[in-house]
């Protein structure tokens, strides 16, 4: 059997596992593992010594310890209460506007992402506090919630972003350029988002009524209560791309700073530390499981030699470099069907990126373009977070919601979802956005 | 008992909020299939109270380890802080902070891997087989628990013959000389623990399967 | 059965396009695969490919897990003490005479070290030098309090011994550290300049008098699985034997002395400044780092082997 039939049938059993509900990081162990012992001859000895050391060397990767850091930040955001704050200050600078309170909780969603770097937390933090608002101001449910479950996204489009951590340890990129390149198209998608809710309440005026006006001094005071978050954004940010702090650390500096602020103006105490604690625990192991299984399944797929058989083959075939990339990313979306953000990037990262950087792409240096397609992965993983049939942004925010249909949700997002698209293809073309704050601040 | 075991059941049953070990919020059944990292939401699945007296007891063990691997975490944060404080401030860094903090995380995040297991928080897909019947679907979580049992211990065990083999090298870490083979010997029995907690779901799932609970 | 092929798998931590792949592993497989008539082939796995981190590489060919991989002892600190006599400040001569001699003196004083591996080649990379970015490195007091980036163990305690600050750090992580000043500087070997864009980032290069030692070295093995080696019939073996020993071992050093050239030719095409410390000045590092010497003879001691004696021999066959 020739290594790409080798890979081609691990694959197969990969996805029938998965289907049986076998946990996603243990069909890729099995997988890889039997992939590995076949391409060794079924020899025992050589798996058990590469096993020595496959969880020590995983656990004790120093990038990786940015992941629990983020995500107790997060934890900590949310049980001291910063996701009010942001909401309440968005919401009293343009929540007078047509639409508005919806608009108000895009930005909110945003400022919550950048400290948080999960889209389900952002949505489900964000749900839980511009809901009760947006029902108050008599917004159409299909508005409401597709707007929130779109702006969950936000979460991990606006850096920290754990996606784009697990990208960057699998490809070697640096994860400070990865953030910076992901910050312009990550406003973009937020400024998308509140373009489309201005056209739906254009069109459709009592979707989203205007909210009161707040006086200047109540303006300034909300202000004022968010600062410190967008202080620790900024630190964590130009920490990790000036230079002055490696992500690991930025990482540590964003915990400890939402950490301090949650106890300080959020009222967190030990229970609020305890469940944080666990959160992030839970939300860690789970990411690490899937490393494990990605690890074992991608050295059995180095062994058959599939990856680089058809990197070579996609770039010998002559086939259009930008009908190749349109393929993958096409493929990205038909899995976000099934699987989750982190499966897909672990399980197709390394058969797609050597086919990527094998090609050409607007004479872009190889570095740069290992970025650009960073960026074009990460957002069109997002997508599935927002579409039919398992998009979980739509569940979580529809039952935050409690009373609205979820054929409602669904048809609220699907305006969002035509405004992914349209930045993805942006991105697709202008490889620049992406790449503009990289170049601009060297690199 | 059994009637709590299946109204939690793991995947597509309902799952009573306010039962739950944590309390977590409750959030749709059947969403059940994409978790994406770091949500709080995903909590999707926590296994029933009461989970009897050793369910109770691992819970109890995975929810301390996880506790005790997230204060190390933090002591690592504040290690991390003073270290960048002290470079850039005092040009004083400390002295192999990057091997601490490599080790330090080693141990701390294989202390998560029991607790996420107990509030059911693996992610895998279900959306292909929430139409089945109950019984059927715990048969093959019951499998699925065993394989991840099965994949724990064998971590466990090689990880403990790479303990002793680092031991037997003497290296050590490259600033502080620390002896590299404690932090490798430190995660073997979070595994074990691992291991334990996804036998017990099995367990508990293949009760499902012979006791015929609708 | 006898004419049947043999494939080798080649394991190492470099990118496909590495001096190491190309110009090493790459010609080493063909010349087997030549004087083998074909039957043994190499498969390279490079940048980990099958798993694992750098530090574990020496071990995967002890326990079988790669056939053949090349790996630096000196990431596992304090293991391999005693060929680590070649990474002493100011020891080594040129790449292929010190990789040579550290071939000779592995084989004799370090087998415990390197049991349950069979060693084809030791080399070192020569070519070290200081390359910095915000001022030129002329005397020790001009180190003093500078951030460096040190290669090993050795090193980190020479730039101690200098004044300077050593922060160990993998060398991907290097070019990014100095432009964005999180060091001022990095000792790595002119081979590896080029490959990570390292001229583009700094303006000074220091390199020291070439009639004195080389500041530094950082050694390197090739090594087998000793069970594959002996399931090879005898003609093959002797192939793998004719591929292997001191003479293949300075080969080596040797390729790492031209690589050293071509990278020194991009920090000129850079027009960087360069400057050469004189040999009465290195005389003066050189006493400086003469505790790292003495505390390496007392650890080598204190393991049980006759350190004083082992510097010695190191010292006479790198004269030689
Ligand atoms: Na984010
Ligand atoms: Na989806």
């Amino acid at each position: 059997m020739s290594g790409i039939a080798i890979g081609a049938t691990m694959f197969a059993i990969l996805l029938v596992l998965l289907v049986l509900r076998v946990h996603i990081g243990i069909t890729m162990f099995i997988v890889g593992a039997g992939g590995y012992l076949t391409m060794m001859g079924g020899e025992l000895p050589p798996f058990l010594n590469m096993l020595k050391n496959l969880a020590y060397a995983r656990l004790s990767n120093y990038d990786l310890a940015v992941i629990p850091m983020f995500l107790l930040m997060g934890q900590f955001a949310t049980h001291g209460g910063l996701s009010r704050a942001l909401f309440r200050c968005v919401s009293s600078l343009v929540g007078h506007w047509r639409g508005g309170v919806a608009i108000a909780s895009t930005g909110a969603c945003a400022g919550f992402g950048a400290i948080c770097g999960s889209s389900l937390a952002t949505a489900a933090t964000m749900g839980q506090v511009a809901l009760p608002e947006l029902k108050r101001y008599n917004y159409s449910g299909a508005l409401a919630t597709g707007a929130l479950a779109a702006g969950g996204t936000l979460g991990i489009l606006i850096p920290p972003s754990v996606p784009l951590v697990i990208y960057a340890v699998l490809t070697q990129e640096s994860i400070g350029k990865l953030f910076m390149a992901a910050v312009l198209p990550g406003l973009i998608a937020m400024l998308g988002y509140m373009l489309v809710i201005r056209i739906i309440v254009t069109l459709k005026p009592e979707a989203g009524p205007a909210g009161p006006r707040v006086p200047l001094a109540e303006k300034l005071r909300s202000i004022a209560n968010v600062t410190p978050v967008a202080l620790i954004f900024l630190v964590v940010i130009v920490g990790i791309y000036g230079g002055w702090a490696n992500p690991t650390e930025a990482a540590s500096i964003g915990a400890a700073a939402c950490g301090i602020l949650a106890v300080v103006t959020g009222g967190m105490r030990g229970e609020g530390i305890r469940e944080s604690v666990l959160g992030a625990a839970e939300a860690t192991a789970m990411i690490f499981l899937v490393l494990l299984g990605a690890d074992m399944l991608n050295t059995g797929l180095a062994l058959t030699q599939m990856p680089v058989e058809l990197a070579n083959w996609v770039r010998d075939s002559g086939l259009s470099p930008l009908l190749v990339l349109t393929t993958i990313l096409l493929i990205y979306v038909f899995l976000g069907c099934v699987m989750d953000a982190l499966a897909m990037i672990l399980l197709t990262i390394p058969i797609f990126y050597p086919m990527v950087m094998g090609l050409e792409f607007w004479g872009l240096t190889p570095d740069e373009k290992s970025i650009w397609f960073g960026i074009l992965v990460l957002m069109v993983v997002e997508i599935g977070l927002v579409h039919p049939p398992v998009g979980m942004n739509i569940y979580i925010i529809n039952k935050a919601a409690k009373d609205v249909p979820l054929t409602d949700t669904f048809r609220g997002v699907m305006p969002f979802l035509a405004s992914d698209l349209m930045r993805i293809t942006l991105l697709l073309f202008f490889p620049a956005i992406s790449l503009y704050l990289v170049r601009t601040f060297g690199g | 008992m059994y009637s709590s075991v299946a109204s939690l059941d793991a995947a597509a049953g309902l799952r009573d909020a306010e039962a739950s070990p944590r309390g977590a919020p409750g959030i749709d059944a059947d969403a059940g299939v994409q978790l994406e990292p770091g949500s709080i939401e995903h909590v999707a699945h926590p296994e029933a109270l009461p989970h009897g007296p050793w369910g109770r007891r691992l819970y109890a063990a995975s929810r301390a380890s996880a506790l005790m691997g997230g204060t190390l975490f933090m002591l690592l944060v504040g290690m991390s802080l003073v270290s960048i404080v002290g470079r850039k401030l005092f040009a004083l860094p400390v002295p192999g902070d990057f091997e601490v903090l490599q080790m330090g995380a080693a141990v701390a995040s294989a202390t998560f891997f029991s607790y996420c297991q107990m509030v059911d928080g693996h992610v895998r897909v279900d959306f292909f087989t929430n139409w089945l019947p109950l019984r059927v679907r715990s048969l093959l979580d019951g499998i699925a628990a065993l394989l991840m049992g099965t994949v724990a211990l064998l971590i466990a065990w090689r990880t403990g013959v790479a303990a002793v083999a680092s031991y037997e090298s003497g290296e050590a870490s490259l600033m502080l000389g620390w002896p590299g083979w404690v932090s490798i010997a430190l995660i073997v029995p979070a595994f074990l623990l691992f291991a334990t907690t996804s036998l017990y779901i099995a367990g508990r799932r293949f009760r499902v399967v012979a006791g015929g609970v609708q | 059965q006898s004419d049947k092929v043999v494939t080798l798998r080649v394991h190492h931590f470099l990118p496909p396009s590495s001096n190491t792949q190309v110009k090493f592993l790459e010609p080493w497989c063909a010349k087997i695969n030549a004087e083998s008539g074909g039957r043994l082939k190499c498969q390279i796995y490079p940048a980990m490919q099958m798993g694992g981190t750098p530090p574990q590489l020496f071990d995967q060919a002890k326990d079988g897990v790669a056939d053949i991989v090349w790996a630096v002892p000196g990431y596992q600190a304090g293991r391999f003490l005693v060929s680590e006599a070649f990474e002493l400040p100011f020891m080594g001569v040129s790449g292929e005479k010190s990789s040579r001699a550290l071939w000779t003196y592995a084989t004799k004083n370090a087998t415990a070290e390197y049991k349950g591996v069979r060693p084809l080649v030791f080399h070192v990379i020569s070519g070290m030098a200081l390359h910095t970015t915000t001022k030129q490195v002329r005397t020790m007091a001009d180190l003093s309090g500078m951030k460096l980036r040190a290669p090993t163990r050795l090193a980190t305690r020479m730039l101690t011994a200098l004044g300077a600050t050593p922060v160990p750090m993998p060398v991907p992580m290097v070019t990014e550290s100095l432009a964005k000043g999180v060091i001022d500087g990095a000792m790595i070997p002119w081979e590896v300049v080029p490959a990570m864009k390292v001229q583009e980032v700094v303006k000074f290069h220091t390199e020291t008098d070439p009639s004195m030692p080389l500041l530094s070295t950082t050694t390197f093995i090739l090594a087998m699985n000793p069970a594959k080696y002996d399931s090879l019939p005898p003609e093959l073996k002797q192939v793998i034997d004719a591929n292997s020993g001191p003479e293949v071992s300075a080969w080596a050093g040797k390729i790492w002395d031209d690589a050293t050239l071509t990278g020194r030719q991009a920090g000129v095409e850079r027009k960087n400044t360069f400057y050469t410390v004189p040999a009465a000045e290195v005389s003066k590092w050189q006493r400086a780092s003469e505790s790292v010497t003495a505390d390496w003879v007392k650890e080598v001691s204190a393991k049980g082997y006759d350190g004083q004696k082992l510097l010695a021999e190191a010292q006479a066959l790198l004269k030689n």
